[in-house]
C-alpha cells in the first residue's frame, strides 16, 4: 500500500481542560507536563507505524519517563548506562521481562493489547516508565490548556477517548466527514483513576 | 504477552535469550506491585558483555616515545629500590610502593620526607599502566610525568632540583655505565623518569578470577562473589565509576568525605583544573587488588572494605558538593557481605620481587647532602 493518507480524510481538533480549573493559565499550570492522551476508536487502520519509538536507561531513569505506542509497534530500550538493568513489567498481557544487558545492547519489546503499561526497572526500583499502548495510528499527545488536532483521519464513525492521569476518562461520539474538520473540545472531569483502559 | 526480540549491537551471531516469562497474571499499578523479577547468578552468565566495559586486563599500551626494553626496565626496576634518589637517602619509590605491600605502604597516609605524613594515601602502582590520569588529583597524565613529582616534591623525596639528582647519580659509575648504556648519555631527570615508568609498566596483575570469568570462565566465581558482581553492576552502581578493565573511569568525584584525617585544604582535583565542580574530587582508583591495599580512599579514612561499603551505602560522606552519582544504597547485609566478597576476586597474580642489589657509590658526592653517612 502506497498511500498512507486517503483520498477523503477530515481532522479532528480542539481545546483540553480540566473542567475543575477556570482559567486557561490556571489549567496550563494544573496540568503541566501532565500527558492528555486522545485517540480514536473505530479505526480500521489496524497496520503499526514503522517508526521505532526508544525508551533509553539512562542515569538510572527511563528516558522519556512516557511514551505513546501504537499496538503492534516497536519500543526499542537500550541500555545507556554503565550499570545494568533489568527492565520488566506485570501490567496484564503486555506483562515481559528483558534480563540483563550492557550498554551497546538493546532489547526490543511489542505490545499487542491496547493499555498502560508500567515499565520498572528489577535492580532499580525508582525507575518507572509509563507505555500507552493505543489502537491506531489516529491519536494525539495533549496537554490541559493546550489543543489537539488528529490529522488524516478517514471518514467514518469514531469514538474519541482522552485518558489523563487525574481525570474521568472522558469519551465522546464523532463523525468525521470526507473533508473538512470536526472540533471537538476535551472537557477532564476529575475523578477515579481510569485503570480499566488497561484491560482493553 | 509482549513480544519482544533482543538485538546485540555490540556483536554479530546468534542472540542467546535471556529472557525469562513469568506466569505472574494481572493488571499492577504502582501500589500493588507484586516483587520483581529476581536477578540471578545464571543472568549473569548469560551476559555477553558486561556494564562498564569491565574486563579482563589487556596488553599494556606503550607510550611510542618510551618502548620498553628489557635494559631500560632492569635500569628502572634499580632505580625505584634505590634510597638514594631522596635527598636524605631514606627512602625509594619502593618505601610508599612496596612489592610486599601490593606496591602500596598500607599507612592510611604516606610518609614523606623525613617521616612526615603526607596528606593523601599512597595508591598502588599496580596497573597504573593503564590508567590515562595518575596521582589522586590527576596532575599526571603519565608514569614518566608522574615520576618527576615525588622525587622533586620537597615534602617527598625532596631531591631539589634536576641537577641535584643527575649529580648524585652521575657519583655512582655503575649508574653512569648503565645510563650510557640505556639511553646512550649521562643520567637526567627526563631518562630516570622513562626508565622508572618502564619498569612501572611491567607491574601488572592479569590472572585474577575476575579476568578468568570474563573471559569465559563461568566457573571461577562463587555464587556469593556473582551476586556481588551483580550488586557492583546493578543496586550499588559500583560500575558507574569504577569500570573499564582497570576499574576506575579516570575521572574525579565528591564522595563528601568531612577532611580531618588527611590535609583540611586538600582541595582535590580543584587545585588543577580550578573547576568549582572538582573541589574535593578526587580521582576514582583501581579496585584490582584492592583486599591488599587497605587502608581505603584518598585519605585512608576506611580501615577496611566493609567501610568502604558501609560509606557507599549510607550515601557517602556529609561533606559539601557531593557527587549526584553518590546516594542511599539501601543494601541488604548479604549485599554488602557479596560485594566485599566480589571485590576480593580481583586479586590478580602479583609480581613477585625483591630490592636488586644496589650499586655502590664511587664518585665524589654532591653537595648539600642530608643524612649523609
Amino acid at each position: 500500500m502506497l498511500l498512507t493518507v486517503p483520498a477523503h480524510a477530515g481532522s479532528v481538533s480542539g481545546k483540553i481542560r480540566l473542567v475543575n480549573v477556570s482559567t486557561p493559565a490556571a489549567n496550563q499550570a494544573a496540568g503541566e507536563k501532565e500527558n492528555v492522551v486522545i485517540w480514536l476508536e473505530g479505526a480500521h487502520d489496524s497496520k503499526p507505524p514503522e517508526t521505532t519509538i526508544k525508551i533509553s536507561q539512562r542515569s538510572l531513569q527511563f528516558s522519556p519517563d512516557f511514551a505513546i505506542a501504537v499496538k503492534g509497534q516497536k519500543i526499542e530500550m537500550p541500555n545507556d548506562d554503565d550499570v545494568v538493568h533489568n527492565v520488566y513489567s506485570f501490567t496484564g498481557q503486555n506483562q515481559f521481562n528483558l534480563g540483563l544487558y550492557a550498554k551497546g545492547e538493546s532489547r526490543t519489546v511489542v505490545f499487542d493489547q491496547t493499555g498502560i503499561v508500567d515499565v520498572f526497572c528489577s535492580i532499580h526500583h525508582q525507575m518507572h516508565a509509563r507505555v500507552f499502548v493505543v489502537p491506531t495510528k489516529y491519536f494525539a499527545n495533549g496537554m490541559p490548556g493546550h489543543s489537539f488536532t488528529l490529522a488524516d483521519v478517514p471518514p467514518g464513525k469514531y469514538v474519541l477517548k482522552a485518558w489523563h492521569q487525574r481525570s474521568r476518562m472522558m469519551q465522546k461520539f464523532i463523525i468525521v466527514p470526507a473533508s473538512g474538520s470536526v472540533t471537538a473540545d476535551i472537557n477532564l472531569e476529575s475523578g477515579p483513576q481510569p485503570a480499566a483502559m488497561a484491560r482493553q | 504477552m509482549a513480544r519482544h526480540e533482543i538485538v546485540y549491537k555490540a556483536s554479530v551471531g546468534v542472540a542467546l535469550s535471556a529472557v525469562l516469562f513469568f506466569s505472574l497474571r494481572g493488571f499492577s499499578v504502582d501500589d500493588h506491585r507484586p516483587q520483581p523479577p529476581a536477578i540471578t547468578p545464571q543472568m549473569l552468565d548469560t551476559m555477553k558483555v558486561l556494564p562498564g566495559g569491565l574486563a579482563a586486563l589487556p596488553l599494556v599500551t606503550i607510550p611510542s616515545d618510551n618502548p620498553q626494553t628489557p635494559a631500560k626496565i632492569e635500569l628502572g626496576k634499580k632505580l625505584f629500590f634505590d634510597t638514594r634518589l631522596s635527598l636524605d637517602r631514606s627512602s625509594s619509590c619502593a618505601t610508599c610502593h612496596s612489592p610486599e605491600k601490593a606496591f602500596a605502604d598500607g599507612l592510611a597516609r604516606a610518609k614523606g620526607f623525613q617521616g612526615a605524613t603526607l596528606a593523601r594515601n599512597s595508591p598502588t602502582v599496580l596497573n597504573a599502566a593503564y590508567n590515562s590520569a595518575q596521582f589522586w588529583d590527576g596532575r599526571a597524565a603519565t608514569l614518566d610525568e608522574q615520576c618527576k613529582g615525588p622525587l622533586l616534591a620537597p615534602a617527598e623525596m625532596n631531591m631539589l632540583d634536576e641537577k641535584h639528582l643527575v649529580d648524585r647519580l652521575s657519583s655512582i659509575s655503575g649508574y653512569r655505565h648503565e645510563f650510557q648504556s640505556v639511553f646512550g648519555g649521562s643520567p637526567s631527570l627526563d631518562s630516570v623518569t622513562r626508565a622508572v615508568a618502564a619498569f612501572e609498566r611491567t607491574l601488572v596483575t592479569p590472572d585474577s578470577r575476575f579476568d578468568h570469568y570474563a573471559m569465559g570462565d563461568k566457573n571461577s566465581l562463587s555464587d556469593a562473589e556473582k551476586r556481588g558482581l551483580i550488586v557492583f553492576i546493578g543496586k550499588a552502581a559500583c560500575s558507574e565509576c569504577h569500570n573499564g578493565p582497570n576499574f576506575t573511569d579516570n575521572k574525579y568525584h565528591n564522595l563528601g568525605i568531612l577532611p580531618g584525617h588527611g590535609n583540611p585544604d586538600d582541595v582535590g582535583r580543584f587545585a588543577v583544573t580550578k573547576n568549582p565542580e572538582d573541589r574535593n574530587a578526587f580521582k576514582t582508583p583501581t579496585l584490582r587488588n584492592i583486599a591488599l591495599t587497605a587502608p581505603y580512599m584518598h585519605d585512608g579514612s576506611s580501615a577496611t572494605l566493609e567501610e568502604v561499603v558501609e560509606l557507599y551505602d549510607r550515601g557517602g560522606g556529609d561533606a559539601p558538593n557531593k557527587s549526584k552519582l553518590i546516594y542511599k544504597l539501601n543494601l541488604s547485609a548479604q549485599e554488602k557481605a557479596d560485594l566485599v566478597a566480589f571485590m576480593k576476586s580481583l586479586n590478580g597474580t602479583l609480581p613477585q620481587m625483591k630490592a636488586p642489589a644496589m650499586y655502590p657509590e664511587s664518585g665524589p658526592q654532591s653537595k648539600g647532602d642530608l643524612g649523609r653517612q
